[in-house]
This record gives structure tokens, C-alpha cells and sequence, in this order.
């Protein structure tokens, strides 16, 4: 599970968390929470001989980046997080579980 | 508040140059403030955005008043990313309206060639987010997640293919363009994939150059008033915008310039768009409220962007064919669209052009300065 940030303020939520400010509102008022692991797919580029990358809107509708593995860019996907902090995205979430 | 007009311009030739970083900007220096007629310069503001990783150099205001024999001027770099040439005009233009300075010479430019193209995305991939940066991404990437975004949404590649065939016509009637040839829809649409969906043709070219100007309080022939200018920032991690194709800056920086200039977007003759990549002429188009998405493309079609347009759109090639030497392409913007209120654009001249604009972004358009420049 990825931690992220919630605003009291605006009540949305973001990554990464972040120190002082709401990059939406302003706000100040901010607590962790846990991030949903499903989300679906904004928009994705392929790089050559590289992983492609994309943004995702999580289900609470916190938007993140991530690098995609797999070969089959799906709409829905599920997100993890690796130790070195890099957001994988799988695509082909219904086959994991 | 006084007038503040653009009453000098010089610019060298972008493209691959043999030459440092300082001798492009004295080059340029020279000919803006010959073009001034030679008058009394009270300070140099200069605009680049990354010279030390680009040529070792850092400081390159105080060499470039050294080399310009201003012992005693006046000299301070501005970085701003790619706006950093429109930066340091912004910086210049609040010294000479509030009277502190009378004339001062704004240079702005970039030696990028000196390193390999992967080296110079790297350089160009600092100014994002670190969160983007441990994922990878460049600026091509976001060039290449807006495009998808309209191409879901119906752009075919064939109307996207229409930026960069016009940036190449008009690029080939501008001497100081990096390309200056034009080139077809089927070069374009089987030029390499970079990122997908973004080809080779989507992408401006890594170029060298320098340009400048002088602003003054003086009024004199030729003169050019700075109407109006405006700046704003969006969200840093690009990500994170509600929608990416909302230039929210871009919308707030335009509001900004065009309240100052007093004008209307009806009273806009031709602009100088910020196209780093294709699809960014199209939705900076769109977010000024020139033209709806669906209606876009069938305005490309028309040739209502063409020099001899209803509203031309980077008559000097733009950032696709004229070049982008990052931390210079403000300074190009405003010295093309003065070469066309002078009336001075030869092959390039939009009919009876009064008032132009320019968009500079610094960065994926997280942060703007549009500015308004007309015949006074
Ligand atoms: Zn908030």
C-alpha cells in the first residue's frame, strides 16, 4: 500500500505527500492516508526499448506517474510501489489475483 | 506608468553553431544596440537557462558585459527554464517602467549542441518534478501523454502533421531559422517514433543561438511599445493537473497581459506559440479561446494560421523550424513578431500587422509569460 496525502481543506488527495502546502488549495491541514491500489490509465507514451510510463487517476481520483510492465496497455490497472520507490503499474491486474 | 518600447533587435542565425555561448550573445548584443542607434545603456539583463551543464560556464552576465566593454554596467543572469528569455525581458521591462533604468539590453541564449541528444534531454529532463524524474520521464513524454490525449479524442496524425508542415514553410522564408527548408506530410508522418505517439517531426530541434533586444522609455522611430505582459505558474509535477489539457498558467498569464494591453484576443494580428512539441501549438491555441478543440483542425485546414491568414501562428518557423536554444527562444519570439510590426518580415510579413503575442513556456507549461507588443 503507497501512502499519499490528504487535504482536510479541499479533500483531495495527491502524491507524494508532501511537507507544507496542498498543491491544490493551499491548505495546510494535511494528514497521510493510504492510497487506493486500483486506478485506470490518462495517458501513456512508449519509449523505445524502454518500459512506457503513464499517468493514473486512482480510484479516489488522486493522480500519479508510474512506469508500466507488461506488454498490453489495459485501461484499468493495479499500482505498487518497489523499494526504490518507483510506481509500477501492472496492467493486468485481474490475471494477478 | 510610462511606455516602455523595443527600440533595437539582433539576433543570430539558430542552428549548430561553431561558436561559444558568449560570442553568439555579444553578436547579438552588438547588432540590438546598434540598432538602437548606439544609445547609452544603463544595465544588460541576461536570460539563459543552462549554460553550466551545457558549456562549464556560469556567471555568463558579468562575461558578457566584460566582453561587451561595460566595465561598470550593470549585469544579472535570470533562469527561468525555457522562459528564461522571456524572464529576463519581464525583469528588464520592471526596470524601465519603474524608471530605474532609461535603456537596457536584454540577451537571451543557449549553446546546446556542444553535448550528444541524449545528454541534452537529460539536462532539459532537471527542470521536472523529482517524482517525475525517478519514473523517467522527459519533457518528450508529456509532448507524447498530451498527444494521445487528443488523438483519443479524434486528431488524426495527418492533422497534426499540419503544425510542423506550416512551422517548415515559414521556417524557409526566415533567414536566422534553424531549418529553413520546407518538407512534406509524408516526411513528417514517417519520420522516426520517438515516444509514441510523438514522431521526430513533433519534436523542435536542440539548436543554438542567441537574440536580443534593447527597451527604453526613449521614443523614437520604429519604436515598439510592450503593451502588456503577464506571468503565472500551474502544479510543478505535471502529473498532478486535474486535466493536462487545461494550460491553466497559460490562461491566467494571457488574462494578466491582456488586461494590461487593454485589448481584446479579437485585436491580435499574429503570435508566436511555444510548439517544443506539435501538439502544444494546437492546445495553446485552444486554451487562449482562439478556437474549440473540434474546430481546430478544420481551421489548420483553411490556412487560418498561414502568414497570410486570419491569425498567422509562428510566422518565423516557430520552436519547430526556427529553433529552440532553450533559454533564448523568449528573445526570438518578441524580435519576430518586432520584425513584423516594423514591417521588416520580407517573405514572412503578415499584411498590416499591429499587435502581436508571444507564449513562452518554462517547462511542461507550469510556468507562462505571454507578452503584447504593438506599433506604437
Ligand atoms: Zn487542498
Amino acid at each position: 500500500m503507497m501512502n499519499g496525502g490528504y487535504c482536510e481543506h479541499c479533500g483531495r488527495t495527491f502524491y507524494p505527500e508532501r511537507k507544507y502546502t496542498c498543491p491544490y488549495c493551499g491548505s495546510n491541514e494535511m494528514k497521510r492516508i493510504k492510497l487506493p491500489e486500483r486506478g485506470r490509465i490518462i495517458s501513456y507514451a512508449v519509449k523505445k526499448d524502454k518500459d512506457a510510463v503513464a499517468v493514473v487517476e486512482l480510484s479516489n481520483g488522486c493522480r500519479i506517474s508510474g512506469v508500466v510492465k507488461g506488454d498490453r496497455i489495459k485501461r484499468d490497472v493495479k499500482i505498487y510501489k518497489s523499494e526504490e520507490g518507483i510506481i509500477e503499474i501492472l496492467k493486468e491486474f485481474d490475471l494477478l489475483e | 506608468m510610462r511606455d516602455v518600447n523595443i527600440i533595437g533587435i539582433g539576433a543570430e542565425k539558430c542552428g549548430v553553431s561553431d561558436e561559444d555561448l558568449i560570442d553568439l550573445m555579444a553578436k547579438s548584443s552588438i547588432d540590438a544596440v546598434s540598432d538602437a542607434g548606439n544609445v547609452e545603456i544603463d544595465a544588460i539583463f541576461v536570460g539563459n537557462m543552462a549554460s553550466e551543464e551545457f558549456t562549464g560556464k556560469k556567471s555568463i552576465a558579468t562575461y558578457l558585459a566584460d566582453e561587451l566593454g561595460y566595465r561598470g554596467k550593470p549585469a544579472m543572469r535570470i533562469e527561468n527554464g525555457p522562459a528564461s528569455g522571456s524572464a529576463s525581458f519581464m525583469a528588464a521591462f520592471f526596470s524601465v517602467i519603474s524608471g530605474f533604468y532609461d535603456s537596457v539590453l536584454v540577451t537571451a541564449g543557449e549553446k546546446m549542441t556542444s553535448v550528444s541528444t541524449e545528454e541534452c534531454t537529460e539536462i532539459l529532463a532537471k527542470m521536472l518534478h523529482p517524482v517525475e524524474k525517478i519514473h523517467n520521464f522527459t519533457l518528450p513524454t508529456y509532448g507524447a501523454l498530451l498527444t494521445r490525449l487528443y488523438m483519443n479524442e479524434g486528431l488524426t496524425r495527418d492533422q497534426l502533421s499540419m503544425v510542423s508542415l506550416k512551422n517548415h514553410r515559414n521556417g524557409a522564408k526566415n533567414p536566422i531559422a534553424h531549418f529553413q527548408k520546407e518538407i512534406t506530410i509524408e516526411k513528417i508522418n514517417t519520420s522516426p517514433i520517438v515516444v509514441d505517439p510523438l514522431r521526430l517531426y513533433d519534436i523542435c530541434p536542440i539548436s543554438d543561438g542567441s537574440a536580443s533586444v534593447v527597451i527604453s522609455s526613449n521614443t523614437q522611430k520604429d519604436g515598439i511599445l510592450v503593451a502588456g505582459i503577464g506571468q503565472a505558474t500551474d502544479m510543478h509535477a505535471v502529473y498532478q493537473r486535474e486535466d493536462l489539457t487545461d494550460l491553466r498558467a497559460l490562461k491566467m498569464a494571457f488574462e494578466r497581459a491582456k488586461k494590461m494591453a487593454k485589448i481584446s484576443i479579437k485585436d491580435i494580428d499574429l503570435m508566436e506559440l511555444h510548439d517544443a512539441f506539435t501538439i502544444l501549438e494546437i492546445c495553446e491555441i485552444e486554451n487562449l479561446g482562439l478556437f474549440k478543440r473540434e474546430e481546430i483542425a478544420k481551421a489548420y485546414k483553411d490556412g487560418i494560421f498561414e502568414i497570410d491568414g486570419e491569425i498567422p501562428v509562428n510566422t518565423s518557423g516557430g520552436l519547430k523550424a526556427r529553433g529552440h536554444p532553450v533559454g533564448g527562444t523568449g528573445i526570438y519570439q518578441i524580435y519576430e513578431i518586432v520584425e513584423q510590426l516594423r514591417g521588416k518580415a520580407a517573405r514572412r510579413q503578415v499584411e498590416d500587422a499591429k499587435t502581436g503575442l508571444c507564449v513562452n513556456f518554462g517547462g511542461f507549461g507550469d510556468n507562462v509569460i505571454v507578452s503584447i507588443l504593438k506599433r506604437s
